[in-house]
């Protein structure tokens, strides 16, 4: 997957912008708050509806615009365009009349009313400097990355997820009034029914989920690290023990009556995939406690290389990669490896800071230059001189 | 800020209290209204007037009626011996327009959602129970919306259904609409209807 057109309209710091791309490396190069992640926002926007910085849309739209609308073309391996396009509502958007106020998002010309249409059509893998927090944050960053990662390859996924968050704040409401009412605790039943059916079905694909990304990134990590470091991921959760359907859903059941008493108590579910969580584990040790920095944000990264390895081997079609300055604090020898490990996609965004000797090499690529919402066109050679 | 005149403004504060109609589409219909005579008008209030006076819920399903009975409790050609559980009579009505069943409904009015108030004690579930204990029923088909909610509802009156061993208790099947062309439904469609796959026989 690779894009070949964006068009910008107040979004984020931009009034309006229109870029091209080309099949292969692109590189963007621009100083700090200059809007380079933002472009690569706007296109992790266009291909899955989500911002992978925020889910409050309005921070989207430029300062004291009435919306915004963002423009993109997708196209895939086998050559077919996907055209979207997304409205976001401003600040102000109720008070013009003709603007609505809600997100409109348009494929190939037609609305899209549920973003489950959506999923997968244009895959798209982005690693940012905030993807430290899966490695280093607590277990919800590494939920949310499971979360976002699963149901971009597995569409039901998202469903499940609805439907498990809507029964654990109805079962939750029924375990207060227990505890506040008096109410019958067979009340709970019904819910806890909803709750094992669907977090059967997300433990499962989690599972599954974290082995093929754990075989896909102790390769990547392997080649990162010279072969000196071996990264292993391992799913912790209340059902990762359980090895199918059945004994999941059993364990489940199990784990909801042993604790009844303590969830009335604390009014709220205790046990449960809400609470999962994987580990990363580097020759051995548990790198969120005893990672370096470096070798944490090497892992992160090769979590988000490997994650396009394993969209690529489910999908059967290579993601659009968008990385956010992810060499700039990278020796130059860890920095060209990435660029071999990631050369045989179709598309592939790069963004720096500064254009060090390992991008200036790439002869091969498009580069552009980003200044105050401002972006032109360039060479290696100019771009190095500013 | 220029005001309405008052009878108009507040026939369209009345009219925003619908669901599904925001203030423009108020102020529409108000105008509409003022523009289709006083004749017209006069009926429409009439009409709306009495409504609640003419109505009632039927005393064995709770569908709306007019009488003690709703016409379809009162048809002698309906199997009375197969319920129909349905959230709310526009599902009854919904069921009613395939002219496929030939049963009798019984009508919750509502769904469980606890983060709503709404708990079995809400529901027209008693009425259910003693509907299915007296009756000689064979079948009762669970026919709530496939939600979280719908689904939770519904294993709660199978569990409660369970200490009647005659009665068959059966759930209405999900899967993709009729007529409709595989490529154009949405993925979860999709995956739900593959997952309750049957045999062909």
């Amino acid at each position: 997957m690779h894009i070949t057109k964006l068009a910008l309209e107040n979004f984020r710091i931009y009034p309006e912008l229109q870029m091209e791309f080309s099949q292969g490396l692109t590189i963007i190069v621009g100083p700090n708050a200059s809007g380079k992640t933002s472009l690569l926002e706007a296109i992790h926007l266009l291909a899955t509806t989500k911002s992978p910085r925020t889910h409050i849309d309005r921070q989207l739209v430029r300062s004291g615009a009435p919306h915004s609308r963002l423009q993109g073309q997708f196209v895939s391996t086998q050559n077919q365009a996907t055209n979207i396009s997304i409205t976001l509502p401003g600040e102000h958007a109720g008070e013009a009349e003709q603007i609505t106020t809600a997100k409109q998002v348009k494929m190939d010309g037609a609305a899209i009313d549920s973003v489950s249409q959506m999923i997968g059509r244009v895959p798209v893998v982005m690693f940012s400097t905030e993807d430290l927090n899966i490695v280093k944050g607590s277990p919800g960053y590494r939920r949310r990355f499971l979360n976002v990662a699963t149901a971009q390859l597995r569409p039901r996924y998202l469903d499940d997820l609805q439907r498990y968050r809507r029964a654990l704040s109805q079962r939750n409401q029924v375990l207060k009034s227990i505890r506040h009412a008096d109410a019958p605790r067979s009340g709970l039943g019904p819910w806890d029914t909803q709750l094992i059916e669907a977090g059967a079905a997300l433990a499962a694909d989690r599972q599954e989920f974290t082995q093929t990304l754990s075989e896909a990134a102790e390769l990547v990590h392997g080649d990162l690290s010279d072969g000196a470091e071996r990264l292993v991921l391992c799913y912790r959760g209340d059902l990762a023990d359980s090895d199918d359907d059945e004994a999941r859903k059993g364990r489940f059941a199990e784990l909801l009556a042993q604790n009844e008493d303590r969830d009335v108590e604390y009014g709220y579910t205790t046990v449960g995939v809400h609470r999962d969580d994987f580990s990363i584990i580097i020759n051995g040790t548990a790198l969120r406690r005893y990672g370096s920095q470096g070798q944490q944000r090497t892992a992160a990264l090769s979590l988000k290389l490997a994650q396009a390895d394993v969209v690529t081997a489910w999908r059967g079609e290579p993601p659009l990669l968008l990385l956010d300055d992810c060499l700039s604090e990278l020796d130059v020898c860890r920095g060209s490896r990435i660029l071999e490990l990631v050369q045989h996609l179709q598309g592939l965004i790069i963004t720096s800071p500064v254009l060090n000797e390992v991008l200036a090499a790439r002869s091969d690529a498009d580069f552009f230059r980003v200044e105050d919402g401002r972006i032109e066109q360039t060479t290696p050679g100019a771009a190095e001189m500013q | 800020m220029l005001q309405y005149a008052r009878p108009l403004q507040r026939v369209i504060e009345e009219l925003q209290r619908l669901p599904g109609i925001g203030p423009k589409s108020a102020q529409r219909l108000a105008f509409y209204i003022l523009r289709s005579g006083p004749e017209a008008a006069r009926a429409l209030g009439e009409a709306i007037g009495s409504l609640p006076n003419g109505i009632g819920r039927c005393q064995v399903c709770h569908n709306y009626t007019e009488g003690e009975l709703c016409p379809i409790c009162d048809d002698p050609a309906r199997d009375r011996t197969t319920i129909c559980v349905v959230a709310e009579v526009s599902d009854l009505m919904a069921l009613e327009r395939s002219g496929e069943y030939r049963g009798s409904y019984h009508v919750l009015a509502g769904v469980l959602s606890p983060l709503e108030g709404i708990g079995p004690g809400d529901l027209n579930i008693d009425s259910l129970l003693d509907r299915v204990s007296q009756d000689g029923i064979r079948e009762v088909i669970l026919a709530t919306s496939p939600s979280v909610e719908g689904d939770a509802t519904a294993e709660h009156i199978r569990q409660l259904l369970q200490q009647y061993p005659g009665v068959v208790v059966t759930r209405i099947a999900l899967g993709l609409p009729v007529g409709a062309d595989l490529d154009y439904q949405d993925q979860v469609t999709i995956a739900r209807a593959l997952s309750g796959r049957r045999e062909m026989q």
